[in-house]
């Protein structure tokens, strides 16, 4: 539910501009929502992604980039607003429900979501999905951490060591 | 099977790290030991310094309460490292992370407590400091420690402060020439000193106006506020080292009053009286006259557990600097009233002195010490 008009506040009238997946699938997307990116900030202020020229992004395939377009479009107004300080109540409930919805997904979208956003600078989506994890953390032990995150079986100094730490933290495993 | 997770790189690995809740030392603690890197990254002092920064406020950790034989930590978090009582050392005063003790207890308000050392004590690291002893004789006192950077400025937020310079404010009542007068020691921890005694100018006649109560002292800017018996605050600004006198609001007496932070950062005065708490605020009027304006009024009735208002012993005891929380507590047990959601939970059950500090801190400068303590093994 973007707002049609939001523009990039300058030009009055919605800029477009294309963003070229790894897998070469092109999205068209209004500037203002493009530039919640760091990275693509600067290439559209100086005038790229418009008309037929597109801006290639040979880190992020289709599949993630409309993830990412997705969260972009949907904080682009309040953005605007330099964080929303006169957003109302409401507004500002809906995103985060909005937020919450979002991170709901398998954890591989997660981590593609979190190198996007790291590799494009989008702060509000590092640190959402950054949030997610850690809470996916919270109440575990290490080797339940590290079965969650995909790291591999400990070698035994690694194992030796855990043990050597949940006997100097008891009361962190109680 | 899924293909496997590809492995954030450390940056990222941090973010997700410095979004641990800092109510939870336990997930932290933890997350320490899932892998070398994980460690590295958590007991890093930018580590430390970024999750204070992005958290804002130290967690509340829980609460050191007098008992009749020394000093006992309750926690009020889930999952809070086990800080260490300790035995004839009584606590007089936590703030920026520090705890004050010292043997003389509550009750105990006649013995000199000159003549004993107090002991400030950083229990997150475990590192205490014995100060050096004062010569003369002092009664009706009171004291408070706080990071040195409180007067420069230069420590806004007391968020990483463990290490770092403190003071020690020492105010009580002396003899001299068969006059009890209020005079003030303060402790630098940069030169290891005591100040000289100095005298507090203008302080009321009558004498018994001028005996410092052990209720926990409230720091607000550079003001340092301490309760009077009778009807009165001493003020103590500490960049300019002036001393003051306010009178406490309408109907309020010290017995049944705490110190506290509104949430405009500003002097309260939390107070229980006819089964009522009563807020009070510190405010200046247009025309620039100071005064106490109440800002609430709760009714316990309803919300303390069948009896606990009766008892005689119940008083309110403290409330932690930016938390809308106040304690309470009978001889026997502790109370949190949050002032969010009006919800009153018990949180000890067990014997104590009815003089309780909140502690507040990160718990990272722990995980920072261990990462020392495992280079030093090594080396």
């Amino acid at each position: 539910m973007a707002a049609p008009e939001s523009g990039d506040g300058n030009n009055g009238a919605a800029r477009m501009v294309t963003l070229i997946s790894s897998d070469n699938t092109r999205f068209e997307v209004e500037a203002a929502a493009a530039s919640l990116s760091q990275t693509l900030q600067l290439t559209i202020l100086d005038g790229g992604g418009g008309g037929g020229d597109g801006i290639p992004l040979p880190n992020v395939d289709s599949a993630t980039l409309s993830k990412v377009l997705e969260y972009c479009i949907k904080h682009a107004p309040a953005a605007a607003n330099g964080g929303a300080p006169n957003a109302t109540a409401v507004d500002r409930a809906e995103l985060e429900r909005f937020d919450n919805e979002f991170v709901n997904i398998d954890q591989s979208v997660l981590y593609s979501l979190i190198m996007a956003a790291h590799n494009l600078e989008i702060e509000g989506l590092q640190s959402l999905v950054a949030k997610k994890v850690a809470d996916m953390i919270k109440g575990k032990s290490p080797m339940e951490i590290r079965r969650t995150l995909g790291f591999p079986d400990p070698t035994p100094e690694e194992q030796a060591e855990m043990n050597a730490h949940m006997l100097e933290y008891g009361w962190a495993y109680e | 099977m899924p293909p496997p997770l590809p492995v954030l790189p450390d940056e990222l690995v941090e973010e997700v790290l410095l979004r641990i809740p800092p109510n939870d030392p336990a997930t932290l603690v933890r997350a320490a030991a899932v892998c070398k890197c994980w460690r590295r990254l958590v007991s890093d002092a930018g580590f430390r310094r970024r999750f204070a920064e992005l958290h804002r406020t130290p967690p509340l950790l829980g609460l050191f309460c007098q008992t009749y034989s020394g000093s006992t930590f309750v926690p009020t978090t889930p999952s809070c490292p086990p800080l260490a009582d300790r035995t004839n050392l009584f606590v007089v005063d936590a703030r920026h992370g520090r705890v004050l003790l010292h043997s003389n207890k509550r009750y105990n308000w006649n013995a000199n407590p000159l003549e004993s050392a107090f002991v400030v004590w950083d229990p997150i690291t475990d590192e205490q400091k014995e100060l050096p002893l004062l010569s003369g004789s002092l009664t009706a006192w009171s004291a408070a420690v706080l990071c040195s950077g409180s007067l420069d400025g230069s420590c806004l937020h007391h968020l990483d402060c463990h290490g770092q310079p403190f003071l020690v404010f020492l105010v009580g009542t002396t003899k001299s020439s068969n006059k009890h007068i209020l005079v003030y020691y303060v402790y630098s921890s940069e030169n290891d000193s005591w100040s000289a005694p100095t005298t507090i100018q203008h302080q009321p006649q009558d004498p018994h106006n001028n005996y410092v109560l052990w209720i926990p002292s409230v720091l607000v800017g550079n003001d340092l506020y301490f309760m009077l018996w009778r009807k009165s605050i001493l003020k103590c600004n500490l960049s300019r080292r002036e001393m003051s006198f306010l009178e406490l609001p309408p109907s309020c007496f010290p017995g049944d009053c705490i110190l506290m932070t509104t949430m405009a950062s500003g002097l309260g005065v939390a107070c229980l009286m006819h089964r009522r708490l009563k807020l009070w605020s510190r405010v200046v009027d247009p025309h620039g006259y100071e005064g106490w304006a109440q800002s609430r009024v709760i009714e316990l009735d309803t919300l303390l557990p069948v009896g606990v208002l009766d008892a005689k012993s119940l008083i309110v005891v403290a409330s932690p600097d930016g938390v809308a929380v106040i304690f309470m507590c009978t001889s026997r047990e502790v109370f949190a009233f949050d002032l969010k959601s009006t919800k009153i939970t018990r949180i000890y059950r067990g014997n104590q002195n009815r003089v309780i500090f909140p502690y507040m801190s990160f718990y990272t400068a722990a995980l920072g010490r261990a990462s020392i303590g495992e280079k030093q093994r090594a080396g």
